[in-house]
Order: structure tokens, then C-alpha cells, then sequence
């Protein structure tokens, strides 16, 4: 006890001394300044959150420094670390890059810093139960997150955010693979022009990739223009195979476009995967608000946290200024008000959404300067920062378990 | 304004916790002796359960009538040696466990075994 004592006052000392005299370069004093910076979403410093890894301080003899007149050169030092952090699609990674460059820089003697922002210690997600159990589901077993679009209603734009939200999470750097799980309804080719078809390995279907999104339809399985007419235990078959036999290989979010509605496929696929959160669409309609609710009580019974819901059609701008509330106002505002969530985002009416989702084009990448793009690419911002919280606290559960009785 | 109040209380007549308040989830799933499981829940509550009373006491269709909520299984139609094969995860939310009497259908939410545990402790 007493020389733990002795060792903080120890330091307390030399750290008064250190505006005094330079203290000598080393990784505590890097981690001290570097504690400066605080994580907006966890509320604590990166130091202790143990984002700061690998410090590296190599020395080097500066020339030409004022000192080397003295006869001895004064030493200057260059420093690497790494930034490792919970997503690779955090929002605030060139803030944390740009603040941590300045505060070690402005230690005495760094001449040179390099910052590499990182994500991740490659840790192995819990899906065993005390070594006892064996894995499940390991078509899903190096997905981070899997994340549901849902809606009670049709027709609300949840494919169009589904498509949107996962192009703006692959535009911020994560991996992002996409599921349109609408059996009867599938948009998701329609809405990303996806063409190729899709090939098997093993047991598994290896899914087509469209600008570095790996996608599953089930229009892919069925002709596209032939209607799927299947019964409860069919579609959910069907959604099982989906969620098991996928390669879905390593992703950070999975994206899930929900069939609308709370019945028999919405069940399942929230029963056959541990689904991470859950993000509501609707439109600012009281039809859509009514069902929205709906949609949150089966979430709320399945214990999947709703993370929060987006509005679409929130309003129309023909002239900057002049906004026509179309489908009312503040469909979004009461859901939210009601359960507790946030309202993600508000999208406005514009034509090139969805022209340029018939046409193939995520509106996200192909007008990124649009009202309605960026209010998707901010959706998908607080959809990383509140996933990240989200799992912070649910760290410690098992997410997919089987245990056989001995 | 009106509206509010009557939503906000239908909502706290239709759950048990509010929502945004998740039941806790599963930290282990062990086997204690040959009939009975145990859990140790994320906010480290363990419980144990009797394998015999939770086949007896199966929520599953075929096991309660649907629309009175009546148990139409009874007690001593379960014979006392009836045991687990295995026990599976559903979702976030529920454990699946197939039993050797050929019985596989109840799904046995969160929110129900923390409230029916035989023998419940905190760490």
C-alpha cells in the first residue's frame, strides 16, 4: 500500500517539475497529454479507454538546432502511436487524428508525429457458453453489428434508407454487406443495380458485390419479376437460410431491409440472428406513426434495442427557405417522444432520390451535396456512435449460444 | 396534448419495463448437476432452474391454450426423468431448449426465467 503511495507522489513530483525542467520523452508523458482528448460518446479520455496502443519514440539527432552551439546536440524525437478505435466508421476519427497530432507535437523535442487511426484488437466474439456450448450460426460469426431497418408500414422509404445508410457506413471506411429481407417485395437490386449473380461455396452462397457491398436478395433465388407468393413457414425457411448459409466473411455493420410490418418474417429474423439494434422509418403520416409504435413494441418484446428512427418524405424545398410539410409534421418527433429514441435524421422530398434509386444510384454517393444525402450520411453517423455505445454496454452477454445436456 | 397521456399509459399497460430498458441478457448458461440449469444474467443476478418445472411449465402453443392463456399441460403428464437434449439461443430475447420427450416448440423469453427462477443470487 504504502509504496504504491509513494510511487503516485513520486510522480506528482515530476510532473510539477516537467513545466520546469523538460522531462525526459516518455510514453507516460504521450499518454498524459494524449488524455486531453475525450470520446463525445463514451465521456471519457482516449488513454483510458484504451484507444492509445503501440507508442513509439525514436530518437534522433536534430542538426542545425540553436543547442548544437553549446557543443552537445539537443535531442529531438520522432513519436508514433496508434488510435484504436471502437468502429472504423467513428465520426469523430479526423478530430481525434488532428487533435492527437497537435498535443504530442507540442511536447518538448517531438519533431515528428505519426498518428495511424486503427479499429479493433482482433477479438474473437462471444458465441460460446462457457466452453461448454459449441458455435452457432457462424455464417454471422465475424459480423460486428447487425442492424435492422424496419417500419410498420409500407411504402415509407426503409429500402431507400436501407440502400442509403449502408453506402454512407461503406463511404466512412466500415465494411458493410447489405440483406433485403423483403420476401414478397425485394427492392434492393432495383435500388443498387446490383447484376451479378451470386456463386456457392460449399453449403454457403457467396453474395455479389456492388461498389464493395456484398448483397443478398431474395429476387436473386426467384426471378425478379415473378412474384414470390409464399406461405408463414416457407418465408421463414427461406429467411433462416438467409441469416445461415451466407458468406458474409468479416463485416462491421450488416444491414438488414425488414419486410414491413410485425408478423411471421420479422419474427423470425429477429428470433435467428441476436440483432444489434434496430432503426425505425417513417414517413410523418399518423397511418405510418400508428404502425411505427407497432413496430417498436415487437422490438421492445424481442429485447432488441431500437436505436432510433428516421423520418422520410419530412418535407419539401423547392426554393431554399419555402419548405412544404407535404405529409404533415412531427410523424417522428412522437414516435420518438413516446418511446425515448432519437430521431435520427429528417429527409426531404426530392426527386433525385428516388429517381436515382430506380435508376441504381444511392442518392448518398451520386448527389452527395443534397439536402436529403446528407441527412442520410448523418443518420448513418448517429447510427455508428449509438451502435458503439449500445455495444459498450452489452459487452458482456453472449450473443449466440447452444449448450448440449450432458 | 390529450392524446399523449392516454398513449403513454397504454404503453405501460401493454410491458412490464419501459421501453428502452432491455431485460439483461445472458453472461453464462451452465449445467449445475443432471436436472438443473443455471444462468448468470449481465447484471450478475445467477439462478438456477429445475429442468423438470420448466418442461411443465413450457409457454409454447401446444402447452397453453393462445387465446384464454390456460395451461392445457399438466403436471403429471410430464414424466419426472424428462431432460434436456440441448438448450439454444433465440435471438436476444429467449432459449429454445429441446427436450428428449420429443418436446421442442417453447421458447422460454429473458424476461419470464428471471421471473421464475427457483433459486435466485447476486454475485
Amino acid at each position: 500500500m504504502k509504496s504504491i503511495f509513494e510511487k503516485i507522489r513520486g510522480r506528482r513530483k515530476s510532473s510539477a517539475l516537467s513545466s520546469i525542467n523538460h522531462e525526459p520523452l516518455t510514453e507516460t508523458l504521450i499518454r498524459r497529454a494524449l488524455s486531453k482528448i475525450i470520446d463525445p460518446d463514451f465521456r471519457q479520455d482516449i488513454v483510458s479507454l484504451g484507444f492509445v496502443r503501440n507508442i513509439k519514440i525514436s530518437e534522433s539527432v536534430a542538426k542545425g538546432s540553436p543547442s548544437a552551439f553549446d557543443g552537445e546536440a539537443e535531442k529531438s524525437f520522432h513519436v508514433s502511436f496508434d488510435i484504436n478505435l471502437t468502429t472504423p466508421a467513428c465520426p469523430v476519427k479526423e478530430t481525434f487524428r488532428r487533435e492527437a497530432g497537435e498535443l504530442v507535437s507540442a511536447l518538448p523535442g517531438v519533431k515528428t508525429v505519426d498518428v495511424n487511426m486503427t479499429a479493433y484488437q482482433p477479438e474473437p466474439k462471444k458465441t460460446t457458453a462457457s466452453g461448454q456450448g459449441s458455435t452457432q450460426g457462424t455464417a454471422l460469426s465475424r459480423v460486428r453489428n447487425i442492424v435492422a431497418v424496419a417500419s410498420g408500414k409500407g411504402g415509407v422509404g426503409k429500402s431507400t434508407t436501407a440502400v442509403n445508410l449502408a453506402y454512407a457506413l461503406k463511404q466512412s471506411g466500415a465494411k458493410v454487406g447489405l440483406l433485403d429481407a423483403d420476401i414478397t417485395g425485394p427492392s434492393v437490386p432495383t435500388m443498387t443495380g446490383v447484376l451479378n449473380p451470386e456463386s456457392m461455396d460449399g453449403n454457403f452462397v457467396v453474395p455479389p458485390q456492388k461498389d464493395g457491398i456484398p448483397m443478398i436478395s431474395c429476387s436473386m433465388f426467384k426471378g425478379a419479376d415473378t412474384a414470390n407468393i409464399l406461405r408463414g413457414p416457407m418465408a421463414s425457411s427461406m429467411i433462416t437460410q438467409f441469416l445461415t448459409q451466407i458468406k458474409w466473411g468479416e463485416l462491421d455493420y450488416l444491414i438488414i431491409d425488414y419486410p414491413p410490418g410485425t408478423s411471421d418474417i420479422q419474427l423470425t429474423l429477429s428470433q435467428a440472428c441476436a440483432i444489434t439494434g434496430a432503426v425505425l422509418v417513417t414517413t410523418p403520416q399518423k397511418v405510418a406513426t400508428n404502425d411505427c409504435d407497432k413496430a417498436a413494441q415487437m422490438f421492445h418484446t424481442l429485447n432488441v434495442p431500437v436505436v432510433g428512427v428516421i423520418e422520410t418524405m419530412s418535407y419539401f424545398e423547392p426554393k431554399k427557405g419555402e419548405r412544404y410539410h407535404i405529409f404533415g409534421k412531427g410523424g417522428a418527433e412522437s414516435v420518438s417522444k413516446k418511446f425515448g429514441f432519437p430521431v435520427f435524421s429528417q429527409i426531404p422530398i426530392e426527386e433525385d432520390v428516388s429517381t436515382l434509386s430506380d435508376d441504381g444510384k444511392p442518392v448518398v454517393i451520386h448527389r452527395k451535396e443534397s439536402e436529403a444525402a446528407k441527412a442520410y450520411a448523418s443518420a448513418a453517423e448517429k447510427l455508428v456512435r449509438s451502435l458503439a455505445v449500445l455495444n459498450s454496454h452489452n459487452s458482456q452477454a453472449l450473443e449466440r449460444f447452444s449448450l448440449k445436456w450432458r | 396534448m390529450n392524446t399523449e397521456n392516454t398513449s403513454s399509459q397504454s404503453f405501460e399497460n401493454s410491458f412490464e419495463a419501459p421501453i428502452g430498458t432491455p431485460t439483461p441478457g445472458v453472461k453464462e448458461i451452465y449445467q449445475i448437476d443432471e436436472k438443473t440449469l443455471g444462468i448468470t444474467w449481465t447484471d450478475n443476478i445467477s439462478a438456477s432452474y429445475d429442468v423438470l418445472d420448466l418442461r411443465r411449465l413450457c409457454p409454447c402453443a401446444h402447452c397453453v391454450d393462445e387465446h384464454t392463456g390456460v395451461r392445457t399441460l399438466k403436471a403429471e403428464d410430464i414424466k419426472e426423468d424428462v431432460r434436456p437434449i440441448k438448450i439454444d439461443s433465440v435471438g436476444r430475447y429467449a432459449l429454445k431448449i429441446s427436450f428428449n420427450d420429443g418436446h421442442d416448440t417453447g421458447l422460454y423469453t429473458f424476461q419470464k426465467l428471471r421471473s421464475f427462477a427457483s433459486n435466485q443470487k447476486l454475485h
